[in-house]
């Protein structure tokens, strides 16, 4: 793919470490001169750095930003995130938009005015550090989008009810089913007949009302 | 009208204090707080916050707003909230001034109604620098449309209009005189001092 990053600094160099190694083709725009060269000291051939605004139409047309597939808006203001991606989408009409959003709060704008993926690493951490106040050795991996249905990971107690048992006579709430078993380093789909362990990593397809019950009877330890 | 203007730099500040004097009612949102504090003796609401921020709007009134007003230093920041002000919570009308000719031409185009201060600026200058000509341009979505007024000199006083030479690629579109405008008549008779009005597409 190619791939059009704007602002973040590290962020982007980093971002882009990865994607290249991934081959994806990758360009940065980069207000901050000091960063523009220290991200050409950085990549030297493997991507062009562009020095100016990622939401100045001039600067985009001169990147030719209507040639890449995604453009991926990652400065720490979020109205520049939204300009840029907005202009990339609609004018130099970019399939892919991703923005960075710094205040948790502007998602539902942002999704509503045309961005098509968002991500706010505040809101992460947040909700990083409320499962774990909440729920230690169990974590939300997936939210399913517009649904409260979600795929959850825990660690799962040898002293639960259903360790030990095959699953299809373990006694899950209703609407819950095991996806996968993550065993030290083996991965098992399970069928009828497995049996979990305790200390198996196991991901669950539930609903977000279930989190308390699958807690209480999977992984808190008496 | 209940008018909220975000930005309170120069032209919110100027703007401010003349809506206030046509007793519209009106709330300043601002970043900077000594902004504000200028306002002070003027009657109107004061918020400092950032204007992106939807409890910031909630307190300046923006959802009873009649209008919104966006003059701020940040583009970005004005076409942002512009958008919340429409699309969040459907302000009926919407002025955003930008700095940038190419953004206010691109958001123009996706319907926004909005100016460029630059390109304000730039024709205000150039009408002052021309001495005989003075032009104006008028740009609708993708096409420009430009204006002359061409000064009347004794050698043109009592020429009816439809006896001007045809100006080729240009459309005579009326005269102005004693500051007033007067529509395109064939039988109208050019007297020395009036301009002539001409429109011509770019």
């Amino acid at each position: 793919m190619k791939i059009l990053i704007m602002g973040g600094g590290k962020l982007a160099q980093f971002l882009s470490d990865i994607l290249i190694k991934k081959e994806h083709e990758i360009a940065i725009i980069e207000r901050d001169r000091s960063v523009c060269k220290q991200l050409v000291l950085h990549f030297g051939d493997a991507l062009e750095v562009y020095h100016g605004d990622g939401s100045n139409i001039h600067l985009l047309r001169r990147a030719h930003c209507e040639k890449f597939d995604c453009y991926i808006a990652v400065s720490g203001q979020d109205e520049n995130n939204l300009i840029a991606c907005q202009i990339a989408k609609q004018h130099f009409k970019v399939a892919l938009t991703i923005a960075r959003i710094n205040n948790p709060l502007n998602e539902e704008v942002f999704k509503r005015l045309g961005v098509d993926r968002t991500y706010s690493s505040i809101g992460i951490i947040a909700d990083m550090i409320e499962q774990n106040i909440d729920y230690n050795n169990m974590r939300v991996m997936y939210e399913i989008e517009d649904t409260s249905k979600r795929i959850i990971e825990l660690l799962l107690s040898p002293q639960s009810k259903i360790a030990g048992v095959p699953l299809m006579k373990a006694k899950l709430p209703d609407q819950v089913k095991v996806v996968l078993i993550h065993r030290g380093k083996d991965i098992y789909i399970p069928d009828g007949n497995t049996v979990l362990q305790g200390g198996d990593l196991v991901l669950f397809l539930c609903d977000e009302a279930d989190y308390e019950t699958l807690y209480r009877e999977f992984v808190h330890e008496n | 009208m209940q008018i909220i203007i975000i930005g309170a730099g120069n032209v919110g500040r100027a703007l401010a204090k003349s809506l206030i004097a046509q007793e519209e009612e009106v709330a300043v949102i601002s970043r900077d707080q000594t902004d504000l504090d200028s306002l002070d003796d003027y009657d109107c609401r004061l918020i400092q916050g950032i204007p992106i921020d939807r409890g910031v709007l909630e307190r300046a009134g923006i959802e009873t707003a009649d209008l919104v007003l966006l003059v701020s230093e940040s583009d970005n920041m004005n076409l942002m909230a512009s958008q919340i002000a429409k699309e969040v919570y459907h302000v009926p009308r919407v002025i955003t001034l930008l700095r940038s000719i190419s953004k206010q031409d691109l958001y123009a185009q996706f319907g926004f109604e909005c100016f460029s201060s630059t390109e304000l600026s730039v024709n205000e200058i150039l009408k002052s620098i021309n001495d005989t000509k003075t032009a104006m341009e008028q740009r609708f979505y993708n096409s420009t449309f430009h204006y002359t007024l061409l000064n009347v000199d004794e050698e043109l006083h009592g020429i009816k209009l439809e006896d001007l030479e045809s100006l080729s690629s240009q459309r005579l579109i009326g005269i102005v005189r004693d500051q007033g405008f007067l529509l395109f008549d064939p039988e109208l008779k050019l007297e020395a001092g009036d301009q002539i009005v001409l429109l011509s597409a770019l």
